[in-house]
């Protein structure tokens, strides 16, 4: 499966396109279907679909274990850390009027995009983890 | 930052942001991840404490979360009955943290150490979400969070039996949580809000609807499975037996009872009395199951060789107290009740420890070598034996002053076979305490070997020691504290 031309080549072209895919959901999040977890999704899949053609190693030349470990911490921290902002410029948790240089309209709609990049981080990471510790099973 | 405002989200928010913290710098760098989670504890302590006076000196609070009116948005509701449950939550927390790094350094793999520190800081704060929420689907996801950490808490130590065991409550406590859930979508089919008070409110119009009762029915049993409530218990013995002594302490201490004080919020709070009394005798017949659990336990644990498991028999045992005087609708049981979810945090949370000392040094913990414990540990057996003093309810100790109240409620109610059962089962647990008292204090011991006794270990224990006694002494304040919470509870009956 290794040396399949076919399937290197169509790999190398289709995963830029899922990767930018997956950004324009979590950007629709919040008038459209999609969001931070279907995006993120998406966005595994991408490098998954990668890994499977190239192999495990050639995914952590890309990115190692550590640091996937480190962005699942990273995309939840984002998003509490979106609610600790507004709490220390007077407002209650997650009150999006309250982040900093926005008004009422403008903090919701950015506020959501926030805190649906920390779900993003943290679902992207998390199925990276799973795939990876499946494939771990099978690669030797 | 306007921090009294925001102490409720900030109780549960930021352990939970440290236990990502944990991961983010534990990552790169494991040897700093104790002292994050001691500070995390300290001052989750210190939140807790402060709403504590915050909502005795200007009543029950109400946090919007991100300031949307319910019963569109979340809310946390914070009254007299369960900012005791998060204050007891917290501070056992913060009086176990000291305890942590021994026992984990001891039997927790150094590469997963940062992993299971953050996990039991996301498990303690899930424990406060399921608490503080003011929201019915919070409750669900909060059950969740602290489940699903629990399971992995207790494979963690990693031998074939703690998977065992962890596998065995991954399934018992699935079932009970969609029990739960499926239970709580009835009941907003019933009504359409998932606002703890709103449907409070909105319930009264349809408590004869089917839709009503068989929630009641489900959630019940979804409860008891995971408050592991006699004959629903057969999960917990292994899950806290085979699990790392440390999170056998943390979770004896909280995780089943916090499942209790659902219990009473759904008996008092949501379904009110009117509908668990009148319309369909939910009361009854819990606190006919409790009284066989003080029982069942009792007995259960009077056949075990393992100090362990006679720790966890005899909690199936006392969780059926805290039901019994829950489900008795009365004032003085309910006082009882709360004060026994204190004590009994307190005292099993103390004997998990103890164990957890005698785990450190001889890597078992059967009863058949505490032979002459108090020669080689001197300090770890009276502190055993205050506990047990505790657990049989001897005056001056904690276990005194809730069993004191509980059968106070009986009587009041007339409830003889009640006040029958807590006797009997005082003498019982009297019988399988002193077998081991017993083995410490008066057999000779089988060697001369020496036995350290770290200092980060007994000071826990004594700290929780010297709780029980205090709290048994000097009972009257804490005795206030529940009757306020008590007064706000018994007011839907009316």
């Amino acid at each position: 499966m290794n040396k399949d031309i076919i399937l290197k080549t169509t790999t190398r072209i289709i995963v830029p396109f899922i990767l930018v895919f997956s950004l324009y959901v979590l950007a629709h999040g919040e008038i459209s279907p999609g969001g931070g977890f279907q995006g993120g999704v998406i966005f595994a899949a991408g490098f998954i679909l990668y890994s499977m053609v190239f192999g495990v190693e050639e995914l952590y030349k890309i990115i190692s274990k550590k640091v996937i470990i480190f962005l699942t911490a990273l995309g939840v921290s984002i998003y509490t850390g979106v609610g600790f902002i507004t709490m220390l410029n007077g407002g209650k948790f997650l009150e999006y009027a309250k982040i900093p240089g926005f008004d009422m309209k403008s903090g919701n709609a950015m506020g959501l995009l926030f805190i649906e990049t920390g779900v993003f981080i943290t679902v992207f990471s998390v199925m990276l983890l799973l795939y990876i510790e499946v494939a771990k099973k099978y690669d030797n | 930052m306007n921090l009294k405002m925001n102490l409720p989200a900030l109780v549960v928010v930021f352990p939970f942001f440290s236990a990502m913290m944990m991961v983010a710098i534990g990552i790169f760098n494991r040897k700093v991840v104790p002292y994050i989670f001691q500070i995390t504890a300290t001052i989750t302590a210190y939140f807790a404490f402060s709403l504590l006076i915050e909502v005795y000196t200007n009543g029950p609070i109400r946090y919007y979360f991100g300031n949307w009116i319910p019963p569109v948005g979340i809310e946390y509701y914070v009254d007299y009955l369960n900012i005791l449950f998060v204050t007891i939550i917290a501070s056992i927390f913060f009086v176990m943290s000291f305890y942590f790094p021994l026992s984990v350094r001891k039997e927790i793999p150094e590469s997963k150490s940062y992993i299971f520190y953050s996990v039991t800081t996301l498990f303690a704060s899930g424990l406060l979400g399921i608490t503080i929420t003011g929201d019915m689907f919070n409750i669900y996801v909060f059950t969740e969070i602290s489940s699903i950490t629990a399971y992995a808490l207790i494979a963690i130590g990693g031998n074939r039996r703690s998977y065992r065991s962890s596998f065995n409550y991954l399934i018992l406590g699935t079932i009970g949580a969609s029990f739960i859930v499926l239970g709580i979508g009835y009941l907003y089919m019933a009504t359409g809000t998932l606002n703890l008070l709103d449907m409070q409110e909105r319930l009264q119009h349809v408590y004869n609807s089917k839709i009503t009762i068989s929630a009641a029915a489900i959630i019940i049993v979804g409860l008891s499975l995971k408050m592991a409530l006699f004959p629903l218990h057969s999960w917990l013995p292994g899950a806290y037996a085979h699990s790392p002594s440390t999170i056998s302490a943390f979770m004896s201490a909280t995780s089943t009872k916090v499942m209790a004080y659902l219990l009473i919020r759904f008996v008092y709070t949501i379904f009110t009395p009117n509908f668990a009394t009148k319309i369909i005798p939910i009361t009854d017949i819990v606190m006919y199951i409790s009284l066989i659990a003080i029982i069942a336990g009792s007995f259960l644990a009077l056949g075990q060789k393992d100090l362990k498991y006679m720790f966890a028999y005899s909690s199936v045992g006392q969780i059926g107290y805290i039901v019994f005087g829950a489900m008795l609708i009365n004032a003085n049981g309910l006082i009882g009740s709360i004060y026994h979810f204190l004590s009994h945090a307190i005292v099993k949370g103390g004997l998990f420890l103890v164990a957890g000392i005698i785990f450190y040094n001889f890597t078992n913990t059967k009863i058949e070598i505490t032979n002459g414990l108090f020669k080689k540990m001197p300090f770890t057996s009276i502190g055993f034996l205050i506990f047990a003093l505790s657990m049989i309810g001897i005056p001056a100790t904690s276990g005194f002053i809730s069993k004191w109240y509980l059968v106070m409620g009986a009587i009041e109610t007339g409830n003889w076979i009640g006040v029958t059962v807590i006797l009997l089962s005082s003498l019982l647990t009297a019988i399988y305490f002193w077998r081991v008292v017993d083995r410490i204090f008066f057999k000779a011991p089988d060697d001369d070997v020496k036995f350290n006794e770290p200092i980060s270990m007994i000071l826990p224990t004594y700290i929780l020691a010297g709780c029980s006694i205090y709290f048994g002494l000097f009972p009257h304040q804490l005795v206030n504290y529940a009757q306020k919470a008590v007064l706000l509870l018994m007011e839907t009956i009316k």
